[in-house]
């Protein structure tokens, strides 16, 4: 978006949490991720509203199905050290994500590169997946057909860095190509970044960013009203403070957030979930407009099935999303499905813990209120503490709790192949299907992409509307306050920061 | 007993301490369900299957562990900050906790024992008030009192920055958040301190020669209580520095709070403990200067010396 009101000259944001590292190929979390992204960049981008964009790469091609990729790298680009990008700086990128010692996320979406053991074995100097066809073309090649590789992001580096700098160079150095360089990091305070002037694309219109680093939304809030802050990305918590402040609306960006948000349940440690009946009651006992307007404000929503589709970037998603059916709200239905599984109002259930994490304490008492009142379920909500919280999850050891999963890549894979497939190392519920299994493994390895949506309708259907395996709740939207200094700054529905470019000349920060 | 006697016996004290401290955080730390993976990676936590049930992996797997990275020497570093020294994260944020203790102190102390002296020479009507407002400095919770500053002196007066450590003006809110309780602590204890130096019986002679109140306060009082209120100033500063952990959060301070807060939650076991450790150090370091200020006071070794003291 082209600027043409006066933006500050250093735009000043808050980070919620400190990163723990500014190194792209060993980078973990959102936070990181969404950092990162303003100064790195991978092959493909993200359009705003979904689907993928060439970045590094301007176009791409499998002749056999996604067993085989060649990227054609966008001629011209030149890192922040001033090297000129070369199909050398995609291997070197993706064998030092492989290498790194505590495995990025990367590391996980490369495994099925040609060569990738033998490489991490010592038994190959180079990943023999990747063949440099030229400076400008690179070819990857994959033990099985990844239709899904130009999704995944990974972020592409100065090949050069290490030699120059040492192992640590992105400590102090800036290696990517993105529309800001990394000025500096100073831990648990704030992260600063400049503009890269001489940026492929279109260059930022400010000068730079400064992210303060401030856990607490009240500071944050508190610092943007005294004018300190032009931007404040909101955590959850913060919804409803803003719903009510009319100052604040005025100054509000909302988006969707491109998040799976559910009620987890896990049929081997809790049994009646094992029945799809007491599922379906779950998921018609609970008020979904009612949590929106009044949890979030109204800056929330329930997307269709678990807003799988709603990743893709093309109007097909439409049709297929069409299909599945909308979450109600049923009380009475919910009842009679209940007794029809022999749980009437509630006799017979065992007792059962809701797990949630602190931020999301009120939407578990709402919902463990729900259930409690309209189906009888002896309910009792657990907080528990994130760091517990996730390794439980990961370790599928919580019957019943409210789970989130922000999308990692604009496919619908990211949620249905993740969250919900037998083998998943995600799968945080138990849950197993081999009908959905099977829709899923084909659409992991089609390489038609009409094909992969239609099999991914057909498997998000069954997840929602013939097994009730999820119960699926609203997901609040993305936030973003902005001061008049902060004009033209977007975030994106994976929250990401999409920041006005430069047409007209800057003027200085408000007073 | 001789001064480096003193010292030497309060450090080796410390240290006993500080090594007790240090194994039972390990334990503590072991027996903590969550983990660094899990904290960092969410989701994509590495090894998901060893973490299965963490309330019921073996507390001595765990200490295995632990054991296991002291002797490959991982333990020295951060495993939330890739690799990071301890020391550097600790360097980071032990400055900017040093000066906010300091400034508190400075403020605290001063006004405390001001107070207090004016408390203990107050009638029964200017007691009682001062009783109450001290009661009310200890009670405030330090969360209220902290968004209070924040709205009368940022908001309101625009006097101080919000939040952060940006410029001088930032250390004015979290100090006085700090050093409030504090002064009203050490109100307190000189008051109890001077109303009990007054009835002493040179004081009284002193008063009955026709001194001004304040050189009765100055030279007789106040020397008189300078030992137990070293003393009071020692204990207070370990208050500062626990109190400094929910301060530096409220108002988004980079110091040594912060960094322990963020490694509690993300399980960086080796900042926890070495965070831990300097904490100790420093109000092992505060108590043993305290307890030499305190020397200074005490005449008992001036007269085993054979000098008389003066005042």
């Amino acid at each position: 978006m082209f600027s043409s009101v006066a933006i500050a000259q250093i735009l000043r944001g808050n980070l919620r949490d400190d990163i723990p590292g500014v190194d792209p190929a060993a980078f973990n979390g959102l936070i990181a991720h969404r950092l990162l992204s303003l100064t790195y960049e991978g092959l493909t981008g993200v359009a705003p509203d979904g689907g993928i964009v060439p970045a590094l790469a301007t176009r791409w091609e499998t002749p056999d199905e996604g067993r085989t990729w060649r990227f054609y790298l966008r001629p011209g680009v030149k890192f922040h050290s001033g090297r000129s990008l070369t199909a050398a700086d995609v291997r070197s990128s993706f064998e030092i994500a492989l290498t790194a010692k505590r495995p990025p996320v990367a590391a996980q979406l490369l495994e099925n590169i040609v060569g990738r053991q033998d490489f991490l074995d010592g038994r190959s100097l180079n990943l023999t997946g990747v063949v440099e066809d030229d400076p400008l073309t690179v070819t990857l090649h994959f033990t099985e057909p990844t239709p899904l590789f130009p999704y995944y992001p990974i972020f592409i580096f100065d090949g050069g860095a290490r030699a120059a700098w040492g192992a640590n160079w992105h400590a102090a150095h800036s290696g990517g190509t993105g529309p800001f360089r990394l000025a500096e990091w100073r831990r648990g305070r704030e992260v600063r970044l400049e503009t890269n002037k001489d940026y492929w694309g279109a260059v930022p219109a400010a000068e730079g960013v400064r992210l303060l680093i401030l856990p607490s939304a009240d500071a944050a809030l508190a610092m943007f009203d005294r004018g300190e802050l032009d931007f404040v990305y909101l955590s959850e918590p913060a919804h409803r403070l803003i719903a009510v402040d009319e100052r604040r609306r005025g100054a509000l960006q909302a988006v969707p957030r491109r998040q799976a948000r559910f009620l987890a349940m896990n049929p081997t440690l809790y049994p009646p979930f094992a029945d799809p009946k007491v599922r379906r009651a779950v998921s018609l006992a609970i008020d979904r407009d009612a949590v929106i307007k009044h949890l979030f404000g109204g800056f929330a929503a329930t997307p269709r099935g678990v807003g799988a589709l709603e990743l893709l970037g093309s109007d097909e998603k439409t049709d297929a999303a069409d299909q599945i059916g909308a979450h109600r709200y049923d009380p009475s239905a919910a009842r009679r499905l209940l007794a029809d599984a022999g749980y009437a109002d509630g006799v017979g259930l065992p007792p059962l813990d809701l797990a949630v994490i602190d931020a999301s304490r009120d939407e578990g008492a709402y919902y463990a209120q729900q259930l409690s009142n309209e189906l009888g379920f002896k309910i009792q909500l657990r907080t528990v503490e994130r760091a517990s919280f996730i390794a439980a999850a990961n370790a599928a050891s919580m019957p019943f709790f409210l789970a989130g999963w922000t999308a990692d890549f604009p496919d619908p894979a990211t949620y249905l192949d993740a969250l919900w497939r037998s083998g998943s190392r995600f799968n945080q519920t138990n849950w197993r299907d081999p009908e959905y299994d099977a829709l899923v493994v084909q659409a992991r390895r089609t390489g038609d992409e009409a094909a992969r949506r239609r099999l991914y309708a057909a498997a998000e259907k069954r997840l929602v509307d013939e097994t009730a395996a999820v119960a699926m709740m609203p997901t609040p939207d993305n936030l973003l306050l902005l001061a008049p200094t902060a004009q033209g700054l977007r975030i994106t529905p994976l929250g990401h920061l999409s920041f006005p470019v430069v047409r007209a000349p800057v003027v200085g920060a408000r007073p | 007993m001789t001064l480096a006697a003193v010292v030497v016996r309060r450090l080796l004290g410390g240290c006993c301490a500080a090594a007790v401290a240090a194994v039972l955080m390990l334990f503590a730390v072991a027996t903590a369900p969550g983990d660094p993976a899990s904290s960092v990676m969410g989701n994509f936590a590495a090894n998901a299957a060893a973490d299965a049930d963490p309330m019921g992996r073996l507390l001595i797997e765990r200490l295995e562990w632990l054991k296991r990275r002291v002797a490959d020497g991982d333990f020295f570093f951060s495993m939330h900050y890739d690799g990071a020294p301890v020391l550097d994260v600790i360097l980071d944020g032990l400055p900017t906790t040093l000066i906010l203790c300091l400034v508190a102190m400075a403020l605290a102390a001063p006004l405390g024992a001001a107070c207090g002296l004016a408390t203990s020479m107050a009638g029964r009507v200017g007691a009682a008030a001062a009783v109450a407002a001290t009661t009310m400095l200890i009670s405030l919770p330090t969360a209220g009192l902290a968004v209070a500053l924040i709205w009368l002196l940022s908001q309101t007066l625009r006097l101080t920055p919000s939040a952060g450590w940006d410029e001088w003006r930032s250390v004015v809110a979290p100090a006085l958040t700090l050093a409030l309780p504090a002064a009203g602590y050490f109100a307190r204890g000189v008051a109890a301190l001077a109303l009990a130096a007054l009835a002493a019986d040179h004081v009284r002679t002193a008063r009955a020669k026709g001194l001004p109140p304040w050189r009765v306060l100055t030279q007789h009082v106040l020397w008189n209580i300078a030992s137990p209120l070293s003393a009071l100033v020692g204990v207070a500063f370990a208050g500062l520095l626990s109190g400094a952990v929910l301060v530096e959060a409220l108002f988004a301070v980079p110091g040594l709070g912060k960094e322990i807060s963020t490694a509690v939650r993300v399980r960086d076991y080796p900042v926890i403990l070495g965070c831990m450790l300097t904490m100790m150090g420093l109000n092992l370091t505060f108590g043993v200067l305290c307890d030499l200020a305190v020397r200074l006071f005490i005449p008992t070794d001036h007269l085993a010396a054979g000098e008389p003291r003066s005042s």
